[in-house]
């Protein structure tokens, strides 16, 4: 059972591997959104966060009245999207 | 191990083999602002600054300090006085490196106040790859507070660990997905120092356990509405070793309003089951036991806006672009465990800011 787990794993890994570098397209791959069909996903008001100065002062508030903790990572600009 | 080895080589090489579409870095920011958050009997408040610059295209640094003021006391700390002052300065360093399709950030923090002194360090690589699509964001962080043994008897730092991975899909021209896992890790005297806990109507000793672990998943979907007009929605659940668990789902929206005004608004429910070891006033005595109202049973109810107006005339003192920022958000507390004179207490928390923002 482990080893065919396994194998399934090494068959995923080479497929991808396979789609990646060198090329070849499989439809899961495929761009369904172009690179210049991107103008939308690049306004700023869809970055993934909008005002980190904001977004640390609210996180900060959360974080002294709730019992969950969040942290943020990103100073929340630039993108690579 | 070959496979292992083999598996990893692939691995690598399928997160380097992104096609186009470079990341872009964060753009030269200069914010000057006021914050004032009143929650429960406690105000914070003071002034910021930022600066953020890019260098040879390819690093971004940025700096930004604070000086926040703490007056008051909170229901829950019988300890404190309610005449108490204290105030803490936090100094932040980042740098941003931009490689073809990915950044890489670093960032360094030192926090400076009469209870404690503590300083952190945080690390994110954020990655495009396969078809351009998609982005993975890996970040590490560690962080240490030290407390000062001459205003309360503590002398163990307090350690944190943080790891969080994220992954980015766009969906379609005008939607995106992102998914994130977070992990926390602290050890030390963790917990509110001025907490108690009660046993049969009687204040004692608040006993918080040393270690805490939690567990959080957020999921949140974005939709391109307009120019500058997006609309998102976003769950968020937690759980830690405490067995305290909360919800959050939020909503935003923000849309321009004419050529100068940008418009967002928000409204937040939050709502957590109380850890193990919290009583409002317990029966017999526990092993770890606080009434410390932050982990209690309850939920709130938050409503924001944010204004934001172009400053045109600053063009003629050579700003490329100023715009003034005002923000605004209530949050309705209702506990369901925590009590005042045998009521179920509630209370409303205010959070605003004004600050300016400039690009040169």
């Amino acid at each position: 059972m482990k080893r065919k787990f396994m194998q399934a794993i090494k068959l995923s890994v080479l497929t991808l591997y396979l789609t990646a570098c060198s090329g070849i397209k499989t439809p899961v791959f495929e761009h369904w959104v172009k690179p210049y069909e991107k103008s939308a996903l690049e306004d700023p008001s869809m970055a993934r966060v909008e005002d980190p100065i904001l977004d640390q002062l609210q996180r900060d508030a959360h974080n002294r009245t709730e019992g969950a903790r969040f942290k943020q990572f990103s100073i929340g600009e630039g993108c690579a999207c | 191990m070959p496979a292992k080895s083999t598996l990893l080589t692939l691995l690598v090489c399928i997160l380097l083999s992104s096609q186009s579409n470079a990341a872009k870095l964060p753009e030269d920011l200069y914010a000057l602002g006021y914050f004032h958050h009143s929650a429960d009997g406690i105000d914070r408040f003071g002034p910021f600054l930022q600066a953020r610059k890019q260098l040879l295209g390819k690093f971004t640094l940025g700096a930004s300090y604070q000086v926040e003021t703490v007056e008051g006391s909170a229901s829950d700390q019988p300890l404190l006085v309610s005449s108490t002052s204290d105030q803490a300065e936090t100094f932040t360093l980042n740098g941003v490196m931009l490689r073809e399709n990915g950044l890489i950030e670093l960032s360094f923090q030192q926090n400076e106040a009469l209870h404690y002194s503590g300083n952190g360090i945080t690390a994110e690589i954020t990655q495009q790859f396969l078809t351009g699509l998609q982005s993975l964001h890996l970040g590490f962080s560690l962080a240490e507070d030290e407390p000062n043994p001459s205003v309360y008897a503590l002398n163990d730092p307090i350690e944190h660990y943080s790891a969080h991975v994220g992954w980015q899909q766009i969906w379609s021209r005008e939607q995106k997905i992102y998914l994130d896992y977070q992990l926390i890790t602290e050890k030390g005297p963790l917990g509110d120092p001025y907490a108690r806990a009660v046993i049969n109507s009687t204040e004692v000793t608040a006993k918080y356990p040393g270690h805490r672990t939690s567990h959080s998943m957020t999921l949140r979907y974005q939709q391109y509405l307009d120019k500058n007009s997006s609309a998102s929605l976003q769950y968020q659940y937690y759980k830690d070793s405490w067995k305290l668990s909360s919800q959050l789902v939020s909503a935003h929206y923000q849309r321009s309003l004419g050529s100068h005004w940008q418009f967002q608004t928000h409204a937040r429910f939050y709502t957590q089951d109380e850890a193990s070891f919290y009583a409002n006033n317990a029966t017999e005595v526990q092993q770890y036991l606080v009434r410390d109202k932050e982990l209690s049973d309850f939920y709130n109810t938050e409503l924001g806006f944010k204004l934001r107006r172009k400053l045109a005339f600053m063009q003629d003192f050579l700003v490329a672009e100023a715009f003034l920022n005002f923000s605004y958000q209530a949050n309705f507390y209702e506990f369901d465990n925590y009590e005042i004179n045998e009521e179920a207490y509630s209370y409303q928390s205010d959070l605003m800011q004004i600050y300016l923002t400039a690009k040169l």
